[in-house]
């Protein structure tokens, strides 16, 4: 009767040490965690609604908009020169570039964002490129925004991409 | 005698260490617990913030607004403020601060939101702030560029409208 006793002490302990496992295996376990919101917004949003931002900025360039001085940008890489001289002495590709730099920097770079910003021509080499040091394109939360400016080459555009992570 | 007492100590010592047990599952179940809430209370302000964002960056008080292909219509354009809108905007809360705490209120809640011009010059401007009693334990925040529109000048500047979110 003791030694029945004393197995059913251990069934107990044994119990209630599987159901402490179970209940640990199941909080660790539960998928209904919200999501984080600013990433996914950061996904969606955050790119794009920097790339539409830069394209209506009004450059110091002749007080020329982004998107115009793109324009002026293609003509040099069609050979066919630019018109357009900045009071810096750049040019419209390297004038866009240093736009960049500067507000990238400052709108998402500040808020410890990483970053890689390109200006292309579809499967063409790249035109220019400003990137934070420690962008990673396999880091979790990736955002991309893109504007697309027609080219003067019909079936062909000039690409602006923006890549950002945290 | 003897014997009984072992049997008492033995019968305490169990009872001791399964309340001990249960001691420890109950501080991790309320710690988990906290943990959950905290995340969800994150959640909230995170909805909230970017929901105060979307609403200030789209308000017509402040927005820019562009004519539609439809005549006699105008539309308000995506992404942009327009700086004189917002001199006006603020000039207008400061003379009515009646309305932060009712009409605005319902749509910016306690917020701060701020313009803070990047490109070409670096500047800041309060749109609206609105702390009541608030004691700021909890602050969002939430950052989107924007195109402030000059239209004196006819320029766009790189701007990012800052929305810190008071709960």
């Amino acid at each position: 009767m003791k030694a029945q006793m004393e197995i059913l002490g251990l069934v107990v302990v044994i119990v209630l040490i599987l159901l402490g496992l179970l209940l640990f295996v199941s909080f660790n376990l539960n998928t209904n965690e919200p999501k984080p919101l600013k990433n996914d917004f950061i996904k969606t949003q955050m790119a794009q609604n920097y790339i539409n931002t830069l394209m209506d900025t009004t450059s110091s360039c002749n007080n020329m908009q982004i998107s115009k001085l793109a324009s002026e940008c293609e003509n040099i890489h069609l050979g066919f020169g630019s018109n357009v001289n900045c009071d810096d002495g750049l040019n419209p590709c390297s004038e866009i570039i240093k736009i960049a730099n500067i507000t990238l920097k400052d709108a998402l770079g500040m808020y410890a964002y990483r970053f890689s910003f390109g200006i292309d021509k579809g499967y063409e080499s790249e035109w220019g490129n400003v990137s934070s040091d420690a962008f990673r394109m396999d880091a979790m939360t990736v955002g991309s925004g893109k504007a697309v400016l027609p080219s003067k080459i019909p079936g062909q555009s000039l690409y602006f991409r923006l890549d950002i992570n945290r | 005698m003897k014997h009984a007492q072992i049997q008492m100590f033995e019968t305490t010592m169990v009872l001791l260490i399964f309340f001990i047990i249960v001691g420890f599952g109950l501080i991790f179940y309320s710690n988990y617990m906290h943990q959950q809430v905290e995340k969800n209370r994150k959640h909230v302000e995170d909805l909230n913030a970017i929901d105060v964002a979307l609403v200030a960056m789209n308000l017509p008080e402040i927005a820019c607004t562009v004519s539609s292909v439809m005549e006699n219509d105008i539309v308000i354009k995506p992404g942009c403020v327009d700086m004189r809108k917002v001199e006006a905007f603020s000039d207008y809360l400061a003379n009515n601060p009646e309305e932060l705490g009712s009409y605005y209120f319902d749509r910016l809640q306690y917020s701060k939101i701020m313009l803070n011009e990047i490109y070409p010059e670096k500047k800041a401007f309060v749109v609206y702030s609105y702390s009541g009693l608030k004691h700021n334990e909890h602050n969002s925040s939430f950052y989107v560029p924007v195109s402030m529109y000059w239209p004196d000048k006819d320029t766009y500047s790189f701007g990012v409208m800052e929305v810190t979110l008071m709960q």
